[in-house]
């Protein structure tokens, strides 16, 4: 009887061992994850990234970024190569004039919606900081590297030439008229001093053409490039009064490919308002301030928006992490480290009226200029910043017709826009 | 007889065969690890390169297949013809530049006579062992029109208008030739003193007896001796000329100059500039290995008329 009854007490002992709670597992630590982030190199940006890596690596000790700040001249050439060989990064930066062809050419990950969604990213940030990263309702990038255009005076120097540094110039005429008075030259009729730096010529062109044509400079949705216009005209005639005749207020003969500005060498200096960063570190010895970039007399301030993403490659291992990391770098308390500690100006609606960031004049100055700010519109890097520069050096050294050369170049830009668009 | 003939002949074959063979084994056996190279890191990335040549493809899109029309657009575009001319110029202006002066810096350095010749060696060495982008950043400072050195002493010498350098369409690309031919000097030197060195001292001695002067001894005895070492010089100058790239990329552009390589104007785009302005500025792959075979072609065929007529044999 007792032997009957032994099957069925080991049916019950099963039966219980499964009621019993169960044993306490091994706890399994997260899976370590490596993000690969790439940026080309800026003095000023690269100790910020260090910091926030700390900071996100502490938050999340089971993900590692591995940072690589890479030199300017090399970033494209390293990232493209990585990129058509399948071994680029997970991180990467790139140009808002980039967006069209890495989103076409489907080699980004949309941002996911359990990170962000897109209703959020645009709540969160300003427009013109993240629209030409979208595409079919999905963003493919978040921004960072927000830049105007800003005017950098010297102090010292502009007083040595009788101006007032508490009457900046407004007006390409007031820019003009004080960096002549400020432009000196030897006997023999060669600069020794610049009224205005161009050595960043993008800069100057680009402040001239956005502030003096009032539509789209370039039309995407048209394919049209505008700046063959009778007010794009206007803007390269400027270029032209700036830089040649005896009333110059800079050559490129002058400190050819030196830091003009850093080295006290020009009064007036069109740049991003990052440049305060290097300012900072390089040129102590400088007492300089900001102001609002000029533009035609009558006319509202306005200044490009120029804009750099983060983006995440469509081929990496995680991108879910990846886009958090991304998401790290863009959020509130990370942009304040780029303003404070690079120049970078936020991206954040919340950011732009936060009078906590407000500490200084020059901060005030680079914060408004964002207010006024209207996007840059040029479609496709280095094809159609070799045809820009092309022009710069064709009236500037040349001293070529500006209304021929003008059209020629927005004729060719063109072209280029219809190639990267497909348009026909 | 006949048979107890043929028998050891056939075996003399077969020992010459085997002998044969076995040199070829250890011939090539020795030559496999560099033949093994050469095909992975030169052959195949020549015949993907070609293979590329023959497509459109800009990285952000599928390949397409093109055929020749890469080459085609080639003869058609002013830029290909804008650097081969001033790859050709650089090459005229600095390939005899650098054979005159490192031949005539060895002669110097070769007199038994000077003293510190060690000392000379090195210093005239020391431009090759610099990297070539520190350097070219030196010489982009030296040739600063306004305070830069070379205008400085160009003003000493009365000069009132010394030139714009590397801001002039005509001035950027003779600057940027004086540095190459300064870097290349101390190693075009080094070739010319070993070759000198291999020339037995009594043929000079013996012309001398027989009564010919120094140009005459250099012009019939050291020269001809020193054909094959010029040959070689030659060609390996010839060669870096046709791929020069650090020089006019670091002077013309680089740093937060925001300058354009091969500016201005394409006054300096030597011919490699173009194929990297194409390919990795431009994302035009496909018509940028266009233009690099092209590259291949002409460094060969020069290579070859080089050969043809610098290596003549002589006989004394």
């Amino acid at each position: 009887m007792r032997w009957k009854l032994l099957p069925v007490l080991a049916v019950m002992m099963v039966a219980l061992a499964q009621c019993a709670p169960a044993a306490p597992a091994t706890p399994t630590a997260p899976p370590q994850i490596t993000i690969v982030h790439w940026q080309h190199h800026h003095e000023a940006r690269k100790p910020v990234v260090d910091e926030l890596i700390q900071k996100f690596q502490a938050k999340h000790p089971n993900v590692t970024i591995k940072f690589e700040s890479i030199p300017y001249e090399q970033y494209f050439d390293k990232l493209l190569t990585a990129l058509a060989s399948k071994t680029g990064p997970d991180v990467f930066q790139i140009p808002m004039e980039m967006a069209e062809q890495l989103i076409r050419a489907g080699a980004l990950a949309p941002v996911p919606e359990n990170v962000m969604t897109p209703q959020q990213i645009e709540a969160a940030f300003i427009p013109a900081a993240v629209q030409r990263f979208k595409a079919d309702g999905k963003y493919y990038g978040l921004p960072t590297d927000v830049q105007t255009l800003i005017l950098f005076i010297n102090v010292d120097l502009l007083k040595e030439c009788g101006g007032d540094p508490n009457k900046p110039p407004a007006t390409w005429e007031e820019l003009k008229e004080q960096a002549r008075r400020c432009t000196k030259r030897d006997a023999q009729g060669n600069i020794v001093q610049a009224g205005l730096d161009t050595r960043y010529r993008w800069a100057v062109f680009t402040q001239a053409m956005y502030s003096f044509i009032d539509g789209p400079v370039v039309d995407a949705a048209a394919c049209k490039v505008n700046y063959a216009s009778p007010q794009g005209i206007a803007a390269w005639k400027l270029v032209a009064e700036l830089m040649t005749g005896p009333e110059a207020v800079d050559s490129p003969k002058f400190l050819t490919g030196q830091r003009k500005f850093e080295q006290g060498k020009a009064v007036f200096y069109i740049n991003h308002p990052v440049t305060r960063g290097r300012l900072e570190r390089e040129a102590k010895n400088i007492n300089w301030i900001v102001a609002p970039p000029p533009v035609p007399a009558g006319k509202k301030p306005v200044t490009p928006l120029h804009v750099w993403a983060y983006v995440v490659n469509k081929d990496a291992k995680n991108p879910e992490w990846a886009w958090r990391w991304v998401q790290f770098l863009t959020s509130k308390e990370a942009q304040i480290q780029w303003f404070r500690k690079a120049g970078d100006l936020p991206s954040l609606k919340e950011l732009l009226s936060d009078p906590s960031l407000v500490t200084d004049e020059k901060y005030r100055i680079a914060l408004e200029s964002m207010t006024y700010s209207r996007p840059v519109e040029q479609v496709g890097q280095t094809e159609v910043d070799n045809i820009q520069s092309e022009l710069w050096e064709k009236i500037v050294i040349q001293g070529a017709g500006v209304e021929t050369a003008v059209r020629e170049a927005a004729a060719k830009e063109e072209q280029v826009v219809k190639k990267i668009l497909g348009c026909p | 007889m006949a048979r107890w003939v043929v028998l050891p002949v056939q075996g003399v074959r077969g020992i010459r065969w085997s002998r044969r063979l076995r040199a070829w084994v250890w011939a090539y056996g020795f030559m496999a690890p560099a033949l093994v190279l050469f095909g992975l890191i030169v052959l195949y990335p020549s015949l993907e390169a070609f293979r590329l040549s023959l497509y459109q493809w800009s990285v952000f899109a599928p390949k397409r297949f093109v055929g020749l029309a890469n080459y085609q657009r080639m003869v058609h575009d002013p830029l290909f013809w804008t650097s081969l001319r001033v790859t050709l110029i650089w090459t005229v202006g600095v390939v005899p530049c650098v054979m005159v002066l490192g031949l005539a810096t060895a002669i110097a350095l070769n007199q038994p006579w000077l003293l510190g010749r060690g000392i000379f060696r090195t210093i005239y060495f020391v431009p090759v062992m610099t990297s070539i982008v520190a350097s070219a950043f030196a010489w982009r400072w030296l040739f600063e029109p306004t305070f830069g050195v070379v205008n400085w002493m160009l003003r000493q010498l009365e000069v009132s208008d010394p030139p714009g350098w590397l801001a002039s369409t005509t001035w950027a690309l003779p600057a940027l030739m004086i540095a190459g031919i300064w870097k290349q000097i101390g190693y075009a030197m080094v070739l010319f003193l070993a070759g000198l060195q291999t020339i037995p001292r009594e043929l000079r001695e013996a012309a001398e007896i027989d009564g010919a002067g120094p140009w005459q001894a250099f012009r019939h005895v050291t020269l001809p001796l020193l054909n094959p070492t010029v040959v070689f010089v030659a060609v390996i100058l010839v060669i870096n000329a046709f791929r020069v790239f650090s020089i006019p990329y670091v002077m013309t552009s680089g740093g937060f100059t925001y300058l354009t390589p091969g500016g201005p104007l394409n006054s300096t785009r030597v011919f490699v500039l173009h194929i990297y302005d194409l390919a990795w500025k431009q994302f035009d792959f496909g018509y940028g290995a266009a233009n690099a075979m092209v590259l291949l072609l002409m460094v060969m065929t020069v290579t070859l008329i080089q050969l043809r007529i610098l290596q003549r044999p002589f006989e004394y």
